[in-house]
């Protein structure tokens, strides 16, 4: 297991976050045309920018050489790893853009739309690059789901928080909150079901597969289950309350923020195992 | 381009690791980092036991999907003799190749910030000569050269049992197995 | 984002310093590692800047240790920085006139000779004071640094109240010689064979010659049948002599390997593997004989005209006819007839394969045994020598084309015992030791009653009980209060090498004053009272070596002295100052001129191997150049070429003129041609042999090869052999010599820590049966120490049987008394028996469970660097 990981934890799951949040605001942006909320979907875009920066930034952690952070954009002809680099970095440039071009609302659509999708090829440049490790464990389906999963649940939790942060019109942040709700319940559910899938085809494969799964059986069996346990019982439950609380009408503030902890934590927790079980094929 | 590779006659190694540790002493490696590995496998049942070893720096692949993956292009292949090589000027230390080759060749030499692996020797073979590690085995079972000659000279494999799939990258490296180590 | 822009920097610092060590800022030295191990100071680009300068100078670098092997080692010198080494390319390689390639350990010689651990400066034990200080903390005390002054001060000064105390014979030269002590009346000194086990006076005896005549190399080529009994070229002779064999089993001979582990060797060459428990080998040749006796596979005809003692027909003279090898085997006279089932019983070799095994021995023709020391580093060894050679001459196979019964191993294994090329002499003149005149390693007269001085393996008793053994004289009292170790090369780290180390270290804590000389902090100096800093050989003016009979090895200096570092030959003469001795009696000539010597007196044989001539070629301006005595000469080489080359390899090729074939002469005419045995003939019945084994005062031996149960061999597994319960100590452990290492020399070395992990290696039944599982850390236990180590489960170890490879570097917490490293003489004995030789491989112990903190591989640990 290589060292200085956590930069790439990090990265990962900020800029899947940050896309993904960005993308439903968009979409809400598009079809809800109030100003008072079109002012919040402003201001939650202001923290997304930042957001995406930082995720950028702790890329370079990883870097044995962050000064020449830039030859990594040399190869995007075969390299998926510069194709990430390139569209995270385009997302977030993109998202510059938009900011400064709110004024001119015309521009600023279109420009909303290339950023979404520069951050849906990011998200899937993402999951090519481990794809096409020789890890066992990183390659194949999985990891595009999980990447798009943790991009629409955490971005979800994320996109609700930003929300109920700056949605002063209860009225008008309700409807929102219940789509956000719906797209988290769905991404979470979608893993629920591609796990036990990754599991067996780890089962079907060779040594490295094995051994992968004998990692996640053991040594980080209680983070495996913490992954969950957050994920769901952190995440998702309160997300349902919150659901309850506003068909009665009621507010849930506190809620929804304690909700965006816990699947945050559970996809940090989640890409932390991601990371540590990637085992080589090469014996030795 | 004449694709240059390496064959090893596993038949008669005795994995006396005098080939690793030659490399060691070329390419200036700090432990934990080893560009050339000599592996033992073990088996059998006693009083039939079987042992053989697999000495394995970088195989220059025909695809190498290291230098497919590298965002830099650091690592490349030579267009004169395929081996294939970083540029530790340009590596920036992301550590991808590290995670792209089969065979583990490619090591992140922490105190450098890149990755270094095995260059065919290149500065030593380019003249001509021979790699460090060939010319230091005990038992001269190892050969650099054309991989088509070879090909010619030693009819082998290019996978045996404790190796990946040879299909990923196209390894060029022929072995004269031992039975056990056949697949 | 501060750090970051930092680790930034670094790194490109880095990228520049990375090769930049040198020692300039130390010393006087103006010489440089590039490398990672290396403890000396960075200076920049220095290094690489000089990589990538010009082309550099290669220089034929020392490979000094007892390593079982001699080869051509070179270190590119560029602008004073060692960038790397290489090997032989002198010219082109070939199986009839092959390269003498270095080894793991030789590649490694630059990291040991400028590694961080490399000691620098004079230093003594903090709470050392004249009569000992605080001895319980010798091996755990701090280490003071001190001027040279200081230091011969303080050993000149503990020599002479020693030598008032109790004269020459209060100081103990453990192993090595010291002329400045011998200059002085002597010292105490110890003897008994290490390497060869209780081979040599079997050898003499039996066979008349000492060491065994081998044929050349290339006549091993024309066996049909290659036996390897308890050798392990692979690992124990690195070099060519295993790349020999395969020429061999290329030529068409099948190859056999006796061993309880399926080595290295096995599995390159072995075409049938047998597999036998330590110290029982005597019961599977007298297995194997009973077997031809039965089916008269013996050569008879053979026997009866080159052998005495076979037969009751054929005893020598004055033998009892009812001690004849033939009867014992049969069991005429104790009713034990020695079948292969009796063998099996004790040996564990499957009688099927015995009978099998002996057939194949017995028919095939010519064939070559060639046996190791190994099974003869037994307790009672000798046995296994005497059934050896017995079954070895049943067969017939001496003196002919393809066949040989033949003893050699380290260096030699696989050549010839004849030096085709040698490389002279110093020209130092003997300086004896008038305590004991004879020579130590081999110690072959004690029947003789001018000698004082002690088997290696009772040295620990003599200092704890005040007594030993002199030979039929019995026990003599004595007193020793110092223990003097400076050496001028390697060898001599008996704490850590000879038996009982525990035993050892309790001896060490009890004199009143230990000094050593060393390269690097080793378990015998770190146990002692005053450390002084060597020059390694690749500070010194140089030396010509050898090591199999084909080659010699010309190895110059490379760098200046590090630090603070000094010619052991130095230390004794400042020594002898401080004591009134005149130097030049103690050590007349310095290195260069001793170097000069030998390549003057270096010979080599004539193509058409007619006698022995010159090798250099020396003219006046060498002499003027070298500024030594000397006078030209003409020789085959010019000095210039010797030096360039850094070897001179006797031209061979297949059926050359020097082929010789062992005992040839003897067996065309035994009447003209007769050995140096009491009856001229081949001795399978040997008074002289138990007459002199019996000389030494510790075990008895028969005249006959016949099996006596080992102390702490197979049989003492058991609490009840006869009804099978096993003991205390259930497992046999024998100690092979491991490529990590050469004996304790290079453990320290990391890359070859990381190459080869020290691992206790068990076959997976003992493990299932202790409830053990690969890679965990086990303690393993004997009634001498205890030690842990990772375990290694492999089906090449016979079940029963345990190893782990000798010379790891003790790691002993007193508190506990476990051995971390694995140091195998933690877990032996001390233990006397037939001619002083060490029974290592006749060892048991138990394992089980550890339930400490597990062990980190140990490439991983701190070096041992006091400054
Ligand atoms: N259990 C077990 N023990 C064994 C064996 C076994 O099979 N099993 N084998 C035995 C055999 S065969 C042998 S020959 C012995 C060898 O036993 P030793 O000769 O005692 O062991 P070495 O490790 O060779 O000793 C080398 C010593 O010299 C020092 N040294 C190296 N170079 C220099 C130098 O240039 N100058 C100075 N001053 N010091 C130097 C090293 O630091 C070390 O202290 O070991 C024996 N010990
Ligand atoms: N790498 C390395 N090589 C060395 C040395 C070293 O320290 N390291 N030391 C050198 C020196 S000084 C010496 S004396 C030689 C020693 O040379 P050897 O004595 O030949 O070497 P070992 O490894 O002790 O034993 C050789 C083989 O004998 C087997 N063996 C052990 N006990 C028995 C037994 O009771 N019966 C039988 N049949 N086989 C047995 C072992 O499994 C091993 O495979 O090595 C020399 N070469
Ligand atoms: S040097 Fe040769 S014999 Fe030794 S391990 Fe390497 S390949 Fe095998
Ligand atoms: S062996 Fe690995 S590093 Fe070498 S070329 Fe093939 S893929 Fe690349
Ligand atoms: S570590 Fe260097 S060589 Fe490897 S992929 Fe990254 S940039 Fe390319
Ligand atoms: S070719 Fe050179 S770099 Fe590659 S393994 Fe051999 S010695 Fe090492
Ligand atoms: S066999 Fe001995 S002399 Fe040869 S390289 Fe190895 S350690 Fe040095
Ligand atoms: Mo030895």
């Amino acid at each position: 297991m290589e060292t200085k990981e956590w930069a790439l934890i990090l990265f990962t799951v900020i800029s899947q976050a940050a896309v993904g949040a960005f993308l439903l605001i968009t979409w809400f942006r598009t079809v809800n045309k109030d100003a008072a909320m079109d002012a919040a979907y402003k201001k939650a875009n202001l923290v997304l920018l930042p957001l995406a920066a930082i995720a950028l930034i702790t890329t370079l952690f990883h870097l044995g050489h962050p000064e020449r952070a830039l030859n990594a954009l040399r190869n995007l002809s075969t390299s998926w790893l510069s194709r990430e680099i390139f569209f995270a970095g385009g997302f977030f440039v993109m998202l510059l853009v938009s900011v400064l071009t709110e004024k001119t609302v015309a521009v600023r659509k279109i420009v909303d739309w290339l950023t979404v999708l520069a951050g849906i090829c990011a998200v899937v440049s993402m999951a090519a690059v481990y794809d096409l490790s020789m890890k066992p464990a990183w390659q194949g389906f999985h990891t595009y789901v999980a990447f798009v999963v943790t991009a629409l649940f955490l971005g979800a939790a994320l996109a609700a928080g930003l929300v109920v942060l700056f949605g002063k019109d209860h009225a008008q942040v309700a409807p929102n909150l219940q789509v956000l709700i719906w797209v988290a319940a769905a991404a979470v559910v979608a893993e629920l079901i591609a796990f036990p899938f990754y599991l067996a085809s780890l089962q079907m494969g060779g040594k490295a597969a094995q051994a992968t799964l004998a990692m996640l059986a053991g040594q980080y069996g209680t983070a495996l289950i913490a992954r969950w346990a957050l994920a769901l019982v952190g995440g998702l439950v309160p997300l349902m309350f919150v659901r309850r609380q506003l068909s009665a009408g009621k507010t849930a503030t506190g809620l929804v923020y304690t909700a965006l902890l816990f699947v945050l934590a559970g996809e940090l927790v989640g890409r932390y195992l991601f990371y540590m079980t990637g085992v080589k094929i090469m014996i030795g | 381009m004449a694709q240059k590779g390496f064959y090893f006659d596993q038949t008669v190694c005795i994995g006396c690791k005098t080939c690793q540790i030659s490399c060691k002493d070329k390419n200036n490696v700090a432990p934990g980092v080893l560009f050339r590995t000599v592996h033992t496998f073990e088996g059998g049942k006693f009083p039939k036991p079987w042992a053989y070893f697999i000495s394995i720096g970088c195989n220059h692949c025909e695809n190498p999907r290291c230098v497919q993956n590298c965002p830099t292009g650091a690592m490349h292949k030579r267009a004169e003799d395929g081996l294939v090589v970083v540029d530790q000027d340009v590596c920036i230390g992301c550590k991808y190749c590290t995670w792209s080759c089969p065979y583990s060749a490619p090591q992140y030499l922490e105190e450098k910030g890149v990755v270094g692996k095995c260059d065919g020797c290149v500065d030593l073979t380019a003249k001509g000569g021979n790699p460090t590690c060939v010319d230091s085995c005990i038992m001269r079972v190892l050969e650099f050269g054309d991989l088509a000659e070879l090909k010619k000279k030693h009819p082998g494999v290019q996978v045996v049992e404790g190796m990946p799939d040879p299909s990923l990258t196209g390894p060029s490296i022929i072995i004269k197995a031992k039975p056990e180590a056949r697949k | 984002m501060g750090n970051l822009i930092k680790r930034a920097l670094e790194h490109s610092v880095n990228r520049r310093t990375f090769l930049g060590w040198s020692a300039a800022a130390v010393a006087t030295a103006t010489v440089a590692l590039s490398g990672p191990e290396s403890g000396l100071v960075k200076v920049g680009s220095k290094a690489e800047a000089a990589d990538a300068a010009s082309e550099g100078k290669w220089i034929s670098a020392a490979c000094w240790h007892n390593c079982g092997g001699r080869c051509l080692n070179k270190a590119l010198v560029k602008e004073g920085v060692v960038i790397r080494q290489k090997t032989d390319d002198t010219h082109p390689d070939s199986p009839d006139f092959p390269q003498h390639r270095g080894c793991a350990r030789g590649r490694s010689q630059r990291q040991q000779v400028l590694g961080a651990d490399r000691l620098k400066y004079p230093m003594k034990r903090k709470n050392w004071a004249p009569g000992g200080g605080k001895k319980e903390l010798r091996g755990k005390d701090e280490w003071v640094r001190i001027s040279w002054d200081e230091a011969l001060d303080i050993v000149a000064g503990e020599i002479k109240k020693a030598q008032a105390a109790g004269g020459p014979k209060a100081i103990l030269a453990g192993r090595l010689d010291s002329r400045l002590l011998n200059a002085m009346g002597g010292a105490l000194t110890t003897w008994g064979v290490t390497s060869e086990g209780a081979w040599p006076q079997v050898e003499a005896k039996m066979y008349g010659s000492y060491p065994l005549q081998c044929s050349d190399r290339f006549d091993w080529r024309n066996a049909k049948l290659l036996v390897i009994w308890g050798a392990n070229p692979a690992w124990s002779s690195a070099g060519n002599p295993i790349y020999n064999y395969l020429q061999v089993k290329k030529a068409g001979a099948k190859v056999i390997v006796v061993d309880p582990y399926y080595s290295a060797t096995a599995q390159a060459l072995a075409d049938e593997w047998i597999p036998v428990r330590p110290g029982t080998d005597a019961a599977l040749l007298i297995g194997m004989a009973y077997h031809m006796i039965k089916n008269n596979l013996q050569d008879q005809a053979f026997l009866d005209k080159y052998c005495v003692g076979f037969d009751a027909d054929h005893m020598p003279k004055g033998a009892d006819p009812k001690e004849s090898f033939r009867d014992y085997v049969l069991g005429t006279y104790d009713g034990v007839p020695k079948t292969p089932e009796w063998a099996s019983n004790i040996c564990g070799t499957d009688p099927m394969v015995i009978r099998h095994f002996a057939n194949e021995l017995a028919t095939t023709k010519p064939a070559i045994m060639n046996s190791s020391a190994a099974p003869a580093r037994t307790y009672r060894g000798q046995q296994y020598c005497q059934a050896y050679l017995t079954v070895g001459f049943m067969t017939g196979n001496v003196g002919v084309s393809g066949g040989g019964v033949f003893m050699s191993y380290h260096s030699r294994q696989s050549y010839s015992s004849i030096s085709m090329v040698n490389g002279g002499s110093s020209g130092v003149p003997a300086l004896p030791n008038p305590l004991h005149p004879y020579e130590t390693y081999t110690f072959s007269k004690p029947e003789k009653t001018d000698w004082y001085s002690m088997a290696y393996e009772e040295t620990y008793d003599a200092i704890l009980k005040g007594e030993f053994t002199l030979g039929q004289r019995g026990k003599t009292k004595c007193d020793i209060k110092m223990i003097y170790s400076l050496r001028t090369d390697s060898g001599g780290n008996f704490l850590n090498q000879s038996s009982g180390t525990n035993k050892g270290i309790e001896a060490m804590r009890k004199v009143d004053f230990i000094v050593t000389s060393d390269i690097v902090l080793s378990t015998v100096s770190k146990y002692a009272d005053v450390v002084l800093p060597e020059c390694s050989q690749w500070e010194k003016a140089g030396a010509l070596r050898t090591g199999n009979p084909e080659a010699v090895f010309y190895q110059e200096q490379i760098i200046e002295p590090l630090y603070e570092c000094k010619e052991g030959i130095w230390m004794e003469r400042e020594l002898a100052k401080r004591l009134g001795v005149d130097p030049e009696k103690v050590h007349p000539l310095p290195i260069k001129q001793q170097f000069f010597n030998q390549i003057a007196s270096a010979k080599v044989v004539k193509p058409d191997n007619t006698g022995m001539e010159s090798l250099v070629t020396i003219t006046d301006a060498d002499i003027a150049e070298w500024k030594v005595a000397g006078k030209p000469q003409q020789g085959r080489i010019t000095l210039k070429e010797f030096r360039e080359k850094g070897a001179y390899q006797v031209p061979r090729a297949a059926g050359d003129k020097l082929v010789n074939i062992a005992y040839k002469a003897f067996r065309d005419d035994p009447e003209k041609n007769k050995l140096a045995t009491t009856s001229g003939k081949l001795e399978i019945h040997c008074k002289a042999l138990s007459d002199v084994i019996h000389a030494y005062g510790f075990t008895e031996c028969p005249p006959i090869a016949m099996y006596q149960a080992p102390v702490e061999g197979f049989e003492d597994t058991f609490k009840d052999f006869k009804a099978g319960v096993k003991g205390e100590y259930p497992l046999q452990m024998f100690t092979f010599h491991y490529p990590r290492r050469s004996h304790s020399v290079f453990d320290n070395v990391r890359q070859l820590r990381e190459a080869f992990p020290q691992e206790f290696n068990m076959n997976p039944a003992d493990a299932a049966a202790r409830g053990l599982t690969e890679g965990e850390t086990v303690l393993i236990t004997s009634k001498w120490g205890k030690a842990i180590r990772p375990l290694h489960l492999t089906e090449r170890m016979t079940p029963g049987v345990v190893t782990m490879g000798e010379g790891a570097w003790v790691d002993k917490d007193d508190e506990t008394g476990i051995d971390k490293a694995g140091a195998t003489n933690s877990l032996s004995g001390t233990r006397l028996s037939g001619q002083g030789e060490q029974p290592w491989n006749t060892c048991i112990v138990q394992v089980g469970k550890w339930t400490g903190a597990p062990l980190t591989p140990d490439y991983l640990w701190k070096q041992r660097i006091v400054f």
